[in-house]
């Protein structure tokens, strides 16, 4: 498993309480209690101090499930910092 | 013919729906609904707002894959939009309820005590942490958290601001500049959720003039004004590390939070009640029997014997002005609401409600 994915699998069950063998990229905040629009913010936060990144917040806001948010930091990570907002 | 009116949203929309009901109370036949967006809908909740007339729709930032839009033409002249206004950055660790919550739920209490809007995960972890330690040391440890060692809050409130001016442009108002200038000077959110009057009836205002029915001014006004502090009974203390990083202003160590119907407290006393899980059962049954009318005598008894033990709190003064009120007791309905003024004057409902009392008493004419 590539770090951004391991990181975010962690991340996620770290923020929401919940084992991190029951996230995977299919995963959908409707499928994990406590998950919403707040604790999403938490959570986009840890990710950027994790992996040192800026997000591109029109992109995050906008992501289906845990497999995009990957894909955005996986983004971010490439360019360097991500999109400073 | 009815005018069928469905608004969707959460408490807010709860709140536009009655204010539409007030502002359009000429027309004939009217069916205004608050179908709440975060529950499951119903069939008969789907059906209404197939049929509606005009439908207001809340616009969110985290819309989850069932939502009631789906199928709702934005572009259409029947459905208009308003905001979800919500301040994260003021509660960022706010949304997962007291431990013990789920297992006091009442019919009286439907979300049990401390729930998600009321409750701090990192006042849950440090209470974890001192089962078997005096209270006062996990109170001590948990005001003294610096949340801005643990988060990056200037990122979050950026956060928080980019959400709230994209719905704004989304729904076509952006209350952002509004909370931006104001929450240093005094309290605009109860929680996180829950924004108050001043930004409520700025919401509503937006709402009803999206439903685009030739509202006049006066009957919008009417509408407006019939909102006070709906969401203000309960008031989720600020973490003073929130306080002191953003230079809150109102927010002083012995400024008191009202949490409805047991008093007011400061944010030190509502975390040592939080631990001890601290809560009035009896009370909140009795404020409930007497808005229920259910065993409307018993409950009025216990606000009489709560009234004793508490003679400085308005809410429970209020709530028994309420009772005698209903019970026909008009002279003692007075001396209640006057004595719930004399501790909070700032209370408009409840100045309403004296007017009323006045007026069938024979007072006002």
């Amino acid at each position: 498993m590539d770090e951004p994915t391991a990181g975010v699998f962690q991340l996620v069950a770290m923020t929401f309480g919940c084992p991190s063998c029951d996230v995977t990229r299919q995963t959908r905040a409707d499928d994990v209690d406590g998950w919403d629009s707040l604790s999403q913010s938490i959570l986009l936060l840890g990710i950027e101090r994790r992996f040192a990144v800026r997000l591109d917040y029109d992109e995050v806001f906008n992501v289906a499930d845990v497999g995009d948010l990957i894909d955005c930091v996986a983004r971010a990570v490439r360019a360097g910092t991500g999109k400073v907002v | 013919m009815t005018l069928r009116i469905a608004v969707v949203g959460n408490c807010h929309g709860d709140i536009i729906a009655k204010a539409a009901r007030v502002a359009l109370r000429a027309v004939e036949s009217l069916d205004c609904r608050h179908i709440v967006s975060y529950a499951t809908a119903t069939d008969a909740d789907r059906g209404f707002i197939d049929m509606a007339d005009r439908v207001l729709l809340q616009v969110t930032d985290f819309t989850a894959p069932n939502s009631l839009a789906a199928g709702l033409d934005l572009r259409s002249g029947q459905v208009g939009t308003f905001p979800l206004v919500a301040c994260n950055f003021l509660y960022p660790y706010a949304g997962k309820a007291h431990p013990l919550a789920s297992a006091s739920r009442r019919p009286y209490c439907p979300s049990g005590y401390y729930e998600g809007q009321l409750s701090d995960t990192m006042l849950i972890d440090v209470m974890h942490r001192h089962e078997d330690a005096p209270t006062e040391n996990a109170v001590a440890e948990y005001l003294a958290l610096d949340y801005a060692r643990l988060l990056d809050l200037d990122r979050l409130y950026d956060m928080n601001r980019i959400k709230m001016q994209r719905i704004g442009a989304a729904s076509g108002l952006d209350l952002w500049p509004r909370i931006e200038r104001r929450f240093r000077d005094m309290p605009i959110f109860w929680t996180y959720l829950h924004p108050n009057g001043q930004l409520l009836r700025e919401l509503t205002h937006h709402a009803l003039q999206q439903l685009e029915l030739g509202i006049s001014g006066t009957d919008l006004a009417f509408g407006i004004a019939s909102i006070k502090e709906p969401l203000g009974f309960v008031h989720m203390p600020i973490h003073p590390s929130i306080v002191r990083h953003f230079g809150i202003d109102w927010a002083t160590p012995d400024y008191r939070y009202r949490l409805m119907p047991e008093g007011r407290f400061t944010a030190q006393e509502f975390a040592s009640r939080y631990i001890r899980f601290e809560h009035n059962d009896g009370l909140t049954q009795a404020v409930d029997r007497v808005h229920t009318n259910v065993d409307l005598d018993a409950g009025v008894e216990t606000l009489e014997q709560e009234r004793i033990k508490s003679p400085r709190n308005g809410d429970i003064m209020i709530h028994l002005a309420i009772g005698y009120w209903k019970q026909g007791k008009l002279a003692s309905s007075m001396a209640a609401v006057l004595a719930a003024l004399v501790v909070d004057p700032t209370q408009a409902e409840w100045v309403e409600f004296l007017c009323i009392v006045a007026r069938q008493s024979g007072l006002l004419t």
